[in-house]
Parts: C-alpha cells; structure tokens; sequence
C-alpha cells in the first residue's frame, strides 16, 4: 500500500513537472494530445516487455538495448588544459526498468603549456536507476568509491593548479575525477531527468527537459596538496535544460540543444578560487541506438576571483551495447 | 550623599562615566600657566588604525573596534577566540587554514611574539591579548578608544591602511594565475576602513566627532568631544580615487607614500617583506608599467641596512602563488647593487675585502629610475602640491629621503607633518649639549633631523612613535649555536639550558670580560674542528669578518672581509691579516662610493671592539661551463648565496670553534671557544643552515656598559633552527605547549638551576621565576621569541637559562634552538621620554605641542612592549570631568580619578587589570597609563606630559596654516627645557 502510494506520487511529480516544462513552450499541448514520446516505444506498462530505445534517446544507459555504456569526455580550454574520462557502466535489471548500475571512471588531464600531465585514479559507483515507461522522467542514485591515488605532482601546487583547471576545463565540476585522494573517500551521487512527451510546434517534433543532480562526499575527504593532504568535503551540483528535436518536418534528426551549468561545492578550493562555476551550451545527436554524442562550448568562472573566464569546448561520445 | 554615592560607584567602575551611556567630558582649559588663551588642552595621536580589522581582505586582524558591550574606559569587552590558523572567519578550505597556519607564525614573529588563541577558551593564556605585542587582533575598540580620551586625547587621527600583496598571500593560494595587482584594491579598502571609522563615529556621538576643518576641530574639543580626523595611509591610490574620499568621506589627511614605491615616488626602505610587495605591484604604479621591480638603493652610511636578498611573493604566472616566499635568482639579484658581490663572482677561491654601507631608496618623487635621473621637479611634486591645494594635510612619513626632501621643497608654504617615526642623525650639526640615545643606525624609515626641523619652521608638527623594541640594550649573556640543544617532549620538564659553565652539561656560553675591548689588534685566527665533506656545485667554506669603520654609532660603514678557510679532514684554519696584505682583491662594490676598503694605516688600527661579527659560511661561487656541465646549469642561480635549495651534498661539521685576535703585540687574546660537551657539536652547517655567526659584537656585556639599564628588567630571547618542524601551539582543538624560561644566578655561589617545575604543571610557576616564552603560541623555525623577566640578583650574577616545555604532545618532533640572549634594557617607558626631550629640544627648541604622539596602533608594528614601573593608579586622574546629569549632581568639579582598565568577565564582572608593566601598551586605552607614567618621570616628566596635552593645539595650528598660509602667525606656544633627570632606580 505505502509502495503505491509512493510510486503513485512519484508519477504525480513527474507528471507535474512535465506539465510546468512543457507549458513554458507549448501551452496548448497537453500530454494526452502529444504524440508518443520516444519512450513509449520501449514499453507502456512495467510487465509489458521493453524494446530498444530508439535513436535519439540521450540518456540511455540502464534502458532496454542499453545495458553497457562506453563514454568518453574530452574538452579543452584556453588554458590549454584537456581533459579526458572515460565512463563504463553495466546495467542490471532488477525488475522493469529498475536497473543496478555499476560504473568505473578513469582518465586524465594535461596542462599542454606547462607540460604537466597527471593519470587521474579511477572512480566506481554503485547505483540504482530507474525511469518511467514514457520517459518522462528518470533517476539514478548511488555510492561512489574513490580510491586513493597518487598524481605525479602531489608534493606541489601545480598538482592542484592542473586539478582546478580541469574541472574549469572539463564542463563537470566533478573535482573528484581531478584530485588525488591520501584515503579512500566514499560519495553518494543522484541524478533526476524529467522531460514532456513530444510536441509538434509548426514543423518542428519537440521534447523539453530538465536535469539535475550532483556528487557529494559522505565524510571528510583527504585531498593530496603539497602542504600534505587536507581534509574537506568534496562535491557539486549540476543543472541542465533541454530541448529534443526528434524530427523536423519529416525527417529525423534525433537532435538535443541544451545548457548545462554546475558548480563545484568542494571545501578543498582556495578562497581566491573557490565555487569554480560552469555554463555551457551543447548540442546532441543519437543517430543510432547505439550511438549518442554532445559537443559543448561554454565558460567557467571562479566567482570569488578576478580571474577572466576561462572558455572551454568538448566532445561527449556514448556507445551502447544490449 | 548622592554625591559621594555617585563618585564612589564610578571608582568602583572604574569609569569617570557611566557604563550604559558615555557622555562627553566637560572640556579643560590647559594646565599650564603660560598658554595662549583659546588654547585646546588635550594630546593628539596623529596615527592609528582603528578600523584595521576591514584591512587585508578581513582576514588579518581579529576582533572588532565595535564594541557589543556598554562602554566603559575601565572594562575591556572580550574578544571572541579565534582559529589560530587564519583569521577569515568564513572560511572552510583546508588549503587556506594550512597556508595561513604556515603564515602566521611569521607575521606574528615581526613583533617577536608568538600567535596564540585569544578570547573565552578555557586554556586561553592570560597574557596572549592584550599584549602590545601582538599585532593580529583588535587593540583598538571603542572602550580602549574611550579611555584614552578620560585621559586626555582629543585629537585622533584616524588612518587606513593595506597592502594588497600581504592580503593575497592571506587569502591562501591563487592557484589559476597567481597574484595580480589591482589598482583600484586600496581605493576599495580605504572605502570599507572609512566607513567603519564613520560608524564607530555615529555610535559614540555623544562624545567623538569627525572634524574636516580646523574649525571643526576647535569646536569639537571645546565641547569636551574627541575630534577624529580621517586619514588615508595606502601603498598606492590613483589620483582620481584619492580626490573622491577626499570629497565623499572628508579625508583630511593623506600619507601620499606608504610602503612601496608608487606612483607618486620612492618609498623608504624598511624590510624586505613590503620590498617583495613593491615589486609585485611595481607595474600598476610605475610609469613605465614595468613589473618585478625592486627598489632602488644606493649605498649611504647614513642608514643601516634594512633589504637584504629580495623575495618574491607572487612566482609569475604560470606557475601559482602559494605562500612559500622564493628568493630572486641571482642574475636578477647582481643588478640590484644591494650588496657588493665581488666576494663570489669569481670562480676561482680567494678572498677579497670591501666597504659595506647602509641603504637607501634612491627615489624621489618619482616611478622610475629614468624619472628620478631628471633634473628639475620630479612628477610627483605635482601630486603633492594638488593635495595641498585640495587643503590636504600632507605626511612625509615612509617616504624615502629623497621624496621626504622633496616634498619639502614643493614649492608651498603649507605646512606638513610627520606623523608617526623617530628622527635619524638626531645631534647631527648640533651643539655639544645635543644627546641622542641612538646607538644604531636608522633605516631610511626615520625622518632625517633636518627635514624635521624644516617641517617644524613651518609650523608643521611631528609624531613620536611609540613602537616595539625602541630601547637600548646591553647583553648579559648570549650563546650562539646550530643548535645549542635540542628541546624535546619531555615529561620531566626541563628540556634545554644554556650556562656560562660547561661543566653543568649544558650549552655553553662564552664568558664575560676576557679581553680588555680597547686592545689593539692586527690579525684574527679562526679554527674549526669537524669534517667538511663536499663541495660542489662549487661551495667553498669561508669565513666572514665584519670590521666597524671609524664612524658614529649611527652611521654605517663596515670593512668586509671574506676569507677562504683551509681545510683538512680534521677541520678548517685561517689566519685573517687585517692590514689586508694577503687579500687577493681589495675592491669597493661597483654600486658603493668608490672608497677604498682601508688604508694600511686605518687597517693597522682596529682594536677588539671594532669587530662587528665574525661568520662561517658556505659560499657558493660563480659556476663556470665545467662546473655547470657537472652540476646543470641550475646552480648559477645558487651564486653567491650560502644556504640553496637543491640536493647538494656539502655539510660542514663544526666540532669546535676557537676565535682568537692577535694583539698588536703578539699576545693571543681569546674571543671565542666553543666546545660543548661530548656529544654534542656546535653546528651543522649544509643546505638550510648555511652559515653560523660565532661572534656579535653585541654579545659583550661590555659593549653598552653605558645602556641606561638598571639590570632589573630583563630580556630572554631564543631562536628556533631554521628548517625545523614548527612547535605546536594552542588552537581551539587543543592546548597547546608552553615554553617556560627561567634564569640562572650564582647569587648563593654555584650557578644554581632555576627550581625545577612539578610534574603534572601546565602554567609556569611565576613564582619559581618561570615565564611563558610563546603564551601557547605556535613557534615556527627562525623565529626569535621573546619574554620578560624581573631579576632580583644583580646582573652580573645571571649565568644562565633553563628552558622548559609544558603540555607538549608527546609525539612531536624536538625543536632544536639555535640562539639564547638575556639582555638588561632601559626602561621602554623611561627611553620615550627621554627621546621625546631629545627631539623637541633638537628641532623645536622645547616648544610645547610641537611633538604629538603618533602611536600607529594596529598598524602591524607593535607597540612599546614593556614598562619597568607602573603608574601609581592613585594618581591617575582623569581628564575628563562629567557633563550633563552628573555635571548637575556635581561630579564635574574636579576629574574623577581613573581605575586600571579591567578584563569583562562572561558574567559582567570585572577582572584582572591590564597593567603597562606586564603588557606594554597593550591597548589604546592604556595611553592614558602612559601619559600619565609620562608625568612621573624624573625631571622632563612634566613637561613632556604638558607639551603632549597641547599637541592637539599645535596640530590645530599647523592645519589652520594649512587653510590660510598668510594669516599672522598665532602667539607661540610656550617653551620648556626638557631636562630630564636619572630614571628611578639608578643614579646619575
């Protein structure tokens, strides 16, 4: 009884929140006039059997013919700093759409100017996800295992200096995917999606969405510094909107345009560079089931410093596999 | 009855007002017979910072002038405890606490005193604040601002300050680019100071007010109120931002140079932290914008010598600023002409003797060298005159001598001031009758006598200083080692000593009196035992002689003499000729006059007491192509210095050190022998300890026999290695070690140890003749502490000092100490007056009012730091006689006497008093203690007093001429003679 009354006000908020977006844009339409969002095709109940997500669908990994992820995040910016992760993640279902997600992070930056480089450690998670039979909406939570790592410069402050311009680089202001940690650190992660069904606008075939969510550490983490590690909280929080474009007139173009903003939250950061802030601008494509990529562009600022923005630009790729 | 009823609650208080609701005090006519009527009678400070908690980004001062408590001139509110890492009370990142527990330590170490916790925990140590030492919390707030007022001062120049480098290194590292100038900081700061000044103001209207004429001024005081004037002190406000708080806020007075060199001219040149902070912020002022550049110098004996190798606070982009001060490489540093260099430019080993001078800025009222080269007016003269015209008091104080004489000469009667400093080369071109207590060369920092004297014919007033450390004083025992002993945690206490005997097991300090000083000499022998292993990249052991030329003791010229050392694997020897014959160079620096060293004759005629100090030191030579091909071209930058920070191997063991002077007549005279016991060596020297003074002239008791101490107050410093783990003090989290020291006496025959400390102790047993050195305070590596002590022996019965450490964690490293010095000083209080006489009788000819105070509370420096007496309280009488309510009750017919000024309890309750005599001037408030000691000194007492109590009216004057150059000069303020007798306790 108290499973239903939550799924059913899980439904209600979703709805609600499809509602609100989608009146922003198309006032008229309503979810029971839009045709069927991309979701639909994959189920209508949760004992019906799923199919693939079609092309299009951007945030896939946990939904059916997407049970392995392979991503890739590289950007660069003016400071000539690049960053590169890469993201594995496997799905597994529970029941329905809910899904156990395990997911393994690693990579790293280079400060091409200065000829600094550091491999970053990787980072595992263990979450929960699940979304609703329309898609309209999605979430995922979980713990994050960040094991301790130790960078090349960590007896220096350019380890800390190339750790902060990558996440003012990167378009995530995940620090824990730039910083070396003296002992493993525990975070616990969420992410919540929700989206209109589609909506015809003269020509156009449209979703509206929303993303939020973020990493926060469970307890005081250790960051390495050349003054030995300091301990503080590390997290961030992100916010995004979207909008899909499925098809123009009759073709597919299976296109998402949407801002992204984040903020990091992390202690670790001097006060002269604290709250390093993002906002950018991106493009997506998913041509193929399989397939789905983002190229953005943007700012990052630290809020607290005089510093001139820093520009950044990359390039998201995610492969599926069933 | 109600009557008595009230005086009796106001004693009680300590207050000559009410606690709830100061009120103005009915205003005095002046005290002394022959004063002009209309005269105001009350002193002046003509510099403080009481708004200097919004200074340095917040994050440098703790404490607020406002006060949430009633005021009172009798309690001093509490003060919340503050985390002794950083003073940002925002802030979270571990980064900063970790940069700023690093930092602090060392801004605490400018006044020798170690950073404690303050405020309401439970192991707060009694004397952490107030303490005049102590330069990082709030000593100005509104009650202390109160009771300097019930004791007379009625004028207040209220000053802002910053330095926007100092407030980048506090705000943690800028890890994206490094620090950047702005040169718009010190605008926005100034901004924030006023309007504190300004809200301080409103809330205690009653009986303080902002006066912007002279008219004001009169007005203010003949109310009885306290007269604040707004004053800007800032390293560099552009023009149009100084014009703007002059229209919006009614600036009045305007230090137009601080502590850098900016675009009005040269600063003086005072320390080598604010000459890393001209560098860093040379490219906004200059006119040329050119960055990292460090003041220009000249060689003058005039002034000591004040920079030594330049850091660097912001390491250029990209790499980021972090706290960790870096030196300028060598090729950087040879430009600079600091120092002659001919000593290592060579690469071949020889030694070489030149003349060293003093330094100073070789700016004026000008940004760049090319501007100051030019003849006629320089470019900041222009500056000058526009705040002049704007009817700005304008302060010569911190500028170079160059700019101050400039200023001068701007062409304008308008008189100026001089806020806050001593006077150089006092009795220079005076008479025979002119003393001057002086006995070391000033910085550049001091006014020169006769600029003071031009600004005092134009009828411009001066400001006294009342500074940390200005005193004399002679050595009662100093022992020198690297290090002397290592202070461990250990729960039996006693940790360290140092005796004059070596056979008490501890370090030795070499005995008073062996040699007659006046003795001639003709050479000087070093012998060290110990190895010496490595000497690349091109380190060589050298020995440093120092010789004082034929000048005064405030001048500056010493012959160098750096002289290679011959070793063996049993130690190194070297026999110094002082007629200089076996020098291979005998060279001035390209940069110094062009002078000879010496003449074979003035060589030939040094006696013992002219030499100055005697160094071993490793000393890194040029580094040619085989030696760069076999070490990297990296150790260029290592030239000519004697410590470095790369891997090098050299380490220099020094076993033994012998020291001995031949006479003229070939008898060995015995300087130094320093042999500790087995076990145990006189130093290391290698990569942080590069170099090892063995003798200080100032070391010998003999030295300053004539120092006016009386032997009773004494000064015990010690110094931590350099390259040591910090001692670690007090924070919230925890308690904290306590250093103890206690003297040794051989009063009762032996030198007997101090009584040893219980187990179990925490605080230093007073009574035992234990004090705390560091009040729980953290003590970094190469800081020098020190405390206070009162001997009831004679002095020359102090033959040593134990060192003990409360309360330390068990497991932290030992703290090796390098240095131990007790010294007999001249009474703080006692040596004020007696400059104060010195100046006014020298450039006023003892004209009353013409020497203000110019305290520069909170201004980073710390204030005088100890009194040998304490007022008597009894006679502490207010100067502030009620009005309003209790004028009517009758309370006004005389000045109701003053209580100590009090610690608030939590439960409103009052404390312990904060005496002079244990805290120095450890609050504003505590100036009305001092006038009052002022008072009490022998001979010039009173009139020093009575010329403070009309510098208020001078200063008047002085602004008032400022407005109306040609107005008929007023009738003169009267005249005394400033003879001031023996201070109490020792006979003429």
């Amino acid at each position: 009884m108290r499973r239903a009354a939550r799924a059913h006000a899980v439904r209600a908020f979703a709805r609600a929140a499809t509602l609100a977006a989608a009146l922003l844009v198309a006032p008229a339409a309503s979810a029971d006039d839009a045709p069927a969002p991309l979701g639909a095709l994959e189920s209508t109940t949760a004992n019906e059997p799923a199919q693939a997500h079609l092309p299009g669908y951007f945030n896939g990994v946990g939904t059916t013919g997407r049970y392995w992820e392979l991503a890739s995040d590289s950007a660069f910016g003016t400071k000539r700093v690049f960053t590169q992760r890469f993201d594995l993640a496997r799905a597994l279902t529970i029941r329905g759409p809910l899904t156990l997600v395990v997911r393994a992070n690693f990579g790293g930056d280079a400060a091409l100017d200065r000829g600094e480089s550091a491999l970053q450690g990787p980072i595992f998670a263990l979450g929960l996800r699940d979304h609703s039979t329309s898609d309209n909406y999605s979430v995922e939570f979980g713990v994050r295992l960040v094991p301790s790592w130790s960078g090349p410069s960590d007896s220096d402050p350019t380890a800390l200096q190339l750790a902060l311009g990558a996440t003012l680089t990167s378009g995530i202001a995940d620090d824990a995917r730039w910083l070396s940690f003296s002992d493993t650190g525990f975070q616990i992660y969420g992410s919540f999606e929700s989206r209109t069904d589609t909506f015809d606008l003269r020509a156009l075939r449209l979703w509206l969405g929303t993303r939020y969510g973020g990493e926060a550490s469970l307890l005081p983490m250790k960051v390495r510094s050349w003054l030995g590690p300091q301990t503080g909280f590390i997290g961030n929080a992100f916010f995004e909107f979207a909008v899909g474009l499925p098809h123009v007139a009759d073709a597919d173009t299976n296109l998402e345009i949407g801002g992204h903003g984040e903020v990091s939250l992390s202690s670790n950061w001097p006060s002269d560079d604290a709250f390093p802030l993002i906002a950018n601008a991106f493009v997506g494509w998913s041509p193929v089931t399989w397939l789905s990529l983002r190229v953005f562009g943007g700012a990052a600022i630290l809020p607290t410093s005089r510093q001139p923005a820093e520009t950044q630009y990359g390039l998201r790729l995610a492969f599926y596999l069933p | 009855v109600f009557a008595v009823g009230l005086v009796t609650t106001a004693a009680a208080t300590g207050c000559a007002s009410t606690a709830s609701d100061p009120v103005a005090c009915a205003q005095v006519p002046p005290q002394v017979t022959d004063a002009p009527d209309g005269a105001v009678w009350g002193f002046a400070d003509l510099h403080a910072h009481p708004a200097i908690e919004r200074a340095f980004g917040g994050r440098l001062i703790w404490g607020t002038a406002v006060d949430p408590e009633p005021v009172s001139g009798a309690a001093l509110p509490r003060i919340d405890a503050c985390p002794v890492e950083t003073h940002d009370r925002d802030l979270t990142s571990p980064i900063d606490r970790a940069v700023g527990a690093e930092l602090f330590p060392n801004v605490a170490q400018l006044a020798g005193f170690a950073h404690a916790p303050v405020g309401s925990l439970g192991f707060r140590p009694a004397t952490a604040w107030p303490n005049a030492r102590d330069i990082i919390h709030q000593q100005m707030n509104v009650a202390s601002i109160r009771r300097a007022y019930e004791g007379g001062l009625r004028l207040m120049f209220a000053s802002t300050t910053d330095d926007q480098a100092l407030s980048a290194l506090l705000s943690g590292p800028n890890l994206l680019d490094g620090f950047v100038p702005d040169p718009h900081a010190d605008f926005a700061s100034a901004k924030a100071q006023l309007d504190l000044i300004q809200q301080i103001v409103e809330q205690n209207r009653d009986w303080m007010w902002i006066a912007r004429s002279p008219q004001d001024a009169r007005q203010i005081i003949g109310e009885g109120k306290l007269a604040v004037v707004l004053s800007l002190e800032m390293n560099g406000l552009l023009e149009g931002d100084t014009d703007t708080l002059i229209a919006d806020y009614g600036v009045r007075h305007v230090l137009p140079i601080h502590l850098v060199d900016n675009d009005v001219g040269g600063t003086a040149a005072n320390g080598d932290l604010f000459n890393a902070s001209s560098a860093a912020v040379s490219s906004i002022y200059r006119s040329d914008k050119a960055p990292q550049r460090y003041l220009s110098v000249e060689a003058t004996p005039a002034y000591g010598r004040p920079l030594d190798w330049p850091q660097q606070i912001a390491t250029l982009t990209p790499a980021p600023l972090y706290v960790g001060l870096g030196t300028i490489p060598y090729s950087q540093y040879a430009t600079l002409c600091y120092e002659p260099l001919v000593a290592c430019q060579g690469v071949a080993v020889a030694g070489v003797s030149f003349l060293e001078f003093g330094q100073q800025n070789v700016k004026g009222l000008c940004s760049t060298e090319a501007e100051c080269a030019s003849p006629g007016e320089h470019p900041g003269a222009a500056r000058i005159r526009h705040l002049l015209d704007e009817q700005v008091m304008v302060d010569v104080t911190h500028m170079s001598a160059r700019a101050a004489q400039e200023t001068i000469d701007v062409d304008s009667p308008a008189p100026l001031i001089a806020s806050h400093g001593d006077i150089a080369h006092l009795c220079r071109g005076a008479g025979a009758g002119c003393v001057d207590d002086a006995r070391r060369p000033p910085t550049e920092r001091s006014l020169d006598v006769d600029a003071a004297a031009a600004i005092v014919a134009r009828q411009g007033v001066l400001g006294l200083g009342s500074g940390v450390g200005n005193y004399n004083a002679r050595a009662v025992l100093a022992a020198r080692g690297g290090p002397l002993f290592m202070l461990t945690p250990d729960p039996q206490g006693r940790s360290g000593c140092v005796t004059e005997d070596a056979a008490t097991g501890c370090a030795v300090a070499p005995k008073a009196g062996v040699v007659d000083p006046a003795t001639p000499i003709a050479s000087i022998q070093v012998r060290t035992l110990g190895g010496v292993s490595g000497f690349g990249p091109n380190a060589h052991p050298f020995v440093r002689v120092a010789m004082r030329g034929a000048r005064p003791l405030d001048q500056t010229e010493d012959r160098v003499i750096v002289h290679p050392l011959d070793c063996s694997t049993g130690g190194c020897a070297a026999s110094i000729d002082l007629g200089g014959v076996d020098l291979a160079v005998d060279a001035t620096s390209a940069c110094g006059p062009a002078a000879p060293a010496c003449s074979a004759s003035s060589c030939a005629s040094y006696t013992v007491d002219d030499i100055e100090r005697v160094t071993l030191e490793w000393l890194y030579l040029g580094c040619d192509g085989a030696c760069q091909a076999q070490y990297g071209t990296a150790v260029a930058d290592d030239q000519c210095q004697s410590t470095w920070s790369g891997d090098g191997a050299p380490s220099w063991t020094l076993d033994a050190v012998d020291l001995e002077a031949t006479a003229a007549s070939a008898a060995a005279l015995p300087l130094v022998h320093l042999a500790p016991p087995d076990g145990f060596l006189v130093a290391t020297l290698f990569q942080e300890r590069g170099s090892l003074v063995v003798y200080e002239r100032d070391d010998r008791p003999d030295t300053a026999a004539d120092v006016l101490a009386t032997g009773h107050l004494l000064k015990v410093s010690l110094r931590a290695a350099p390259g040591a783990a910090p001692l670690a003090g007090a924070s919230p989290a925890q308690v904290g070690a306590n250093v103890c020291v206690a003297l040794r006496s051989s009063a009762t025959g032996a030198c007997a140890a101090a009584p040893p400390i219980a187990d179990g102790a925490t605080e230093c047993p007073r009574s035992d003749g234990w004090v705390s050195l560091n009040q729980r305070g953290s003590w970094a590596p190469n800081v020098t502490l020190y405390t206070f002590v009162r001997s009831a022996v004679p002095e020359a019965t102090i033959c040593g000092v134990d060192v003990a450490v409360l309360d330390w964690d068990a497991a932290s490293p030992p703290l090796p100490v390098d240095e131990v010095r007790v010294e007999a000083i001249d009474d703080p209080l006692g040596h004020w007056v007696r400059r104060y006489a010195q100046v006014i009788r020298r450039v006023a000819a003892g004209r009353l009012g013409t020497v203000a105070f110019g305290t520069d509370f909170n201004g980073l420096n710390g204030m005088m730091d100890i009194a040998e007496n304490e007022p008597a309280q009894t006679s502490l009488a207010s100067a502030c006689p009620l009005r309003g309510a209790q004028a009517d009750a009758g309370a006004d017919a005389s000045p109701l006497p003053m209580a100590p000024m009090r610690f608030r309890n939590a439960d409103g309750t009052l404390g312990d008093a904060i005496r002079l005599d244990e805290r120095g001037l450890a609050t504003y408030g505590l100036l009305a203690d001092f006038l009052e000691a002022v008072r009490e000194y022998p001979g010039c007492g009173q009139d020093v007093h009575d010329s403070l109590m009309l510098s208020a009216e001078a200063t008047i004057r002085a602004w008032e001429a400022l407005l109306d150059p040609t107005r008929p000069p007023p009738p003169p303020l009267p005249a005394r003679t400033f003879e001031c007798g023996a201070p109490p306790g020792l006979t003429p």
